[in-house]
């Protein structure tokens, strides 16, 4: 398959069989929840949804090895740069859905409403790592948020999801509002929704163009902004974080950044690029303050935390930071560094959560205080929970560690060496909330005797992010060789 | 000259009503002076000529968004009963970035050059009929469109269903 080659019928059936799978399989949990509704306890939900994600990982997969790289129905494109998103947000997905099961069970919800919401959003995901037109990336950004509002608030008769909720959607709503005027402006600047376009329009007439486009930026990056949880618009995220089902925290901690950052590298590249110079500096600069503030901001509040979902939350802002600077750098290294950051952010920070709903599963609550000699009660928890929060803190030989030196990197290879530092002092300062946790587990006497056992497939969860932490960073310089040159493909074309 | 004239009172029209949303009291007639304001921008949109618009205006805005928000408003439990001034302590901070937002807009359109009208298609419909359901269109948002709608109704049914 070649740019520029119309596709058959059966080409673009292939070309989008990761989202049809998933959609496919949304519906299947669906009828099936309906069709068999009164199953006291029924366990094939997760298998159901997990087998979907398999299919769509495999198409993805196939896809991979026969080099896509086209236009698909106009509006989303099929290349490595999308098919890499994809897999990291599949993988991502069937940790969510493994940390999801014994949570859902025990508190009686709605389970073939649930796992299909979740696979909903992964098609969301998928899909908005594909968008390569305004309105696709718009109906896209906003299908992930419904679902997200609604997953939030989906532990009905708990005031603390539903004001989640609630505060969600209100900040979200405002800022996809936001954000689709600026799409409009743009659209009434250049005539065109498809990026390409845009960027060919913009290259015709830059001076003419110049005064609308700052604005535009502004409103376009809020949106973004709001959908990583980058500050200044990061605060839904503790209060939605803590009020959510804990799942469906370890999901909004990566589903919407994986997605989030997938579209600003895409539009950053192509609809402003480096090519058209006066854009260029405009979003740089702009990011360039996000990056450094949203790192400095998310650390220091989250060393004030005693809730530990609260502590992710913030943890979660300032790692947005840091993937940010790879979106800065502009470059290839910056793209593939972002990939690799996001691949290991996502298997890092969904262990630590799988090992809080095992905790939490039993004990019933979230402060930090209550982690104190987790060590003794629960060895294999504990270890597990370190190895994540060693890796979130950067320290070799962890997945977090590759991931922020190919990131770094990528800053000092861009000339930006005042935001590596930053990313530098800041890894330092984030040690200091991840290690109170570690002091609590391993150099606190416990406040209890009872052992916390892990339900299976919480250990399964964990066994996966565990072994992706380790892999991710064993091979994260084949991997760096693997991802580089296909995303060059993406600043080639601009 | 009859065009500058109904400018003007279309104009007045959207002014009046858009100050009246947010200042009445009662928030079901800041609802039908919302479709006032609505009714205002469909006439601007036909004097530009913009017949297209100004029926999408009417239809969507007045008719579709306007019921839906007099929906909302009757079907949330005593919020009819309320009469207060729709103001708190943070009123100055949105006005000034309304003001700033005005400001920045006035300067960026005056920076535009003049833009010289064109002969509009009048095949509109037509295109947009089109653009829905062609392979080099928009197809792909438009089945994508319904799947948000029935995902967003499930979500919906499941939050708000009694136990």
């Amino acid at each position: 398959m070649n740019l520029g080659q119309t596709l058959t019928f059966g080409q673009t059936v292939w070309a989008l069989s990761p989202e049809l799978v998933l959609l496919v399989t949304a519906i299947l949990v669906l009828i099936l929840d309906v069709v068999r509704p009164h199953q006291e306890g029924k366990r094939w939900p997760p298998y159901v949804t997990l087998a979907g994600l398999a299919v769509a990982g495999a198409a993805v997969v196939s896809l991979w090895l026969a080099g896509c790289n086209t236009r698909v129905l106009a509006v989303v494109s099929c290349d490595p740069f999308s098919l890499a998103v994809k897999f990291i947000a599949l993988l991502a997905m069937a940790i969510v859905v493994l940390s999801s099961d014994v949570f859902i069970r025990t508190r009686k919800l709605s389970q073939g409403v649930f796992y299909a919401l979740l696979l909903f959003s992964t098609l969301a995901i998928c899909l908005l790592g594909a968008s390569v037109d305004l309105i696709m990336i718009f109906l896209a950004f906003d299908f992930l948020s419904i679902v997200s509002y609604v997953l939030t608030g989906y532990l009905r008769g708990s005031r603390r999801s539903a004001e989640a909720a609630i505060k969600y959607m209100l900040y979200g709503a405002g800022l996809s509002a936001m954000m689709l005027y600026a799409m409009s402006w743009l659209y009434g600047l250049t005539g065109q929704t498809n990026l390409e376009g845009i960027a060919s329009t913009l290259a015709m007439g830059e001076q003419m163009l110049r005064p609308m486009l700052f604005p535009i930026l502004i409103m376009l990056l809020a949106g973004f902004a709001f959908k990583i949880g980058a500050v200044p618009f990061h605060q839904w995220a503790p209060d939605a974080y803590e009020g959510a089902p804990t799942p469906v925290t370890a999901f909004l901690s990566v589903g919407p950044k994986i997605a989030g950052f997938a579209l600003l590298v895409r539009i950053t590249v192509i609809a402003f690029p480096s090519t058209l110079n006066f854009v260029h500096l405009d979003w740089r600069t702009l990011l360039m303050a996000i990056t450094a503030v949203t790192m400095t901001l998310g650390n220091l509040v989250a060393l004030w935390q005693r809730n530990i979902k609260r502590m992710l939350a913030y943890s979660s802002i300032a790692q947005a930071g840091y993937i940010l600077i790879g979106v800065v750098a502009a470059s290839p290294l910056g793209t593939a560094g972002v990939l690799i950051y996001l691949l290991a952010y996502a298997v890092t920070n969904l262990g630590a959560f799988a090992a809080i709903i095992a905790f939490s599963n039993q004990v019933g609550s979230d402060y930090i205080s209550d982690y104190a000699g987790l060590s003794k009660r629960a060895p294999g928890l504990a270890a597990l929970l370190l190895i994540s929060l060693l890796s979130l803190g950067g320290i070799p030989p962890t997945a977090g560690f590759f991931g922020k030196v190919y990131l770094f990197s990528a800053a000092l290879q861009s000339g930006l060496i005042w935001l590596a530092v930053v990313g530098v002092i800041n890894s330092v300062i984030s040690l200091g909330y991840y290690w109170k946790v570690i002091r609590e587990m391993y150099m606190v006497e416990p406040k209890s005797e009872d052992v916390i056992v892990t339900p299976r497939s919480l250990g399964v969860a964990l066994g996966v992010t565990m072994t992706g932490v380790l892999l991710v960073g064993i091979f994260s310089n084949p991997l760096l060789h693997l991802l580089e040159p296909v995303v060059r493909v993406l600043f080639l074309r601009s | 000259m009859t065009q500058q004239i109904l400018f003007f009172v279309f104009g007045a029209i959207v002014l009046g009503a858009g100050v009246a949303v947010v200042t009445v009291r009662n928030i079901f007639h800041a609802a039908l002076w919302l479709l006032l304001a609505f009714f205002g921008v469909a006439g601007l949109y036909v004097l530009l000529e913009a017949p297209f618009f100004a029926a999408v205006q009417l239809f969507v805005y007045m008719g579709a968004i306007g019921v839906l928000i007099i929906f909302a408003v009757m079907l949330t439990q005593g919020i009819m009963k309320e009469k207060q001034l729709p103001f708190n302590e943070q009123w100055w901070m949105a006005g000034l970035m309304a003001v700033l937002l005005l400001a920045v807009m006035v300067y960026v359109i005056r920076q535009l050059p003049a833009v010289t009208p064109q002969a509009l298609q009048w095949d509109s419909i037509d295109l947009l009929g089109m653009a829905f359901v062609h392979p080099q269109g928009f197809v792909l948002p438009f089945e994508l469109a319904s799947v948000l709608l029935v995902a967003a109704l499930l979500g919906a049914v499941t939050i708000a269903r009694e136990r």
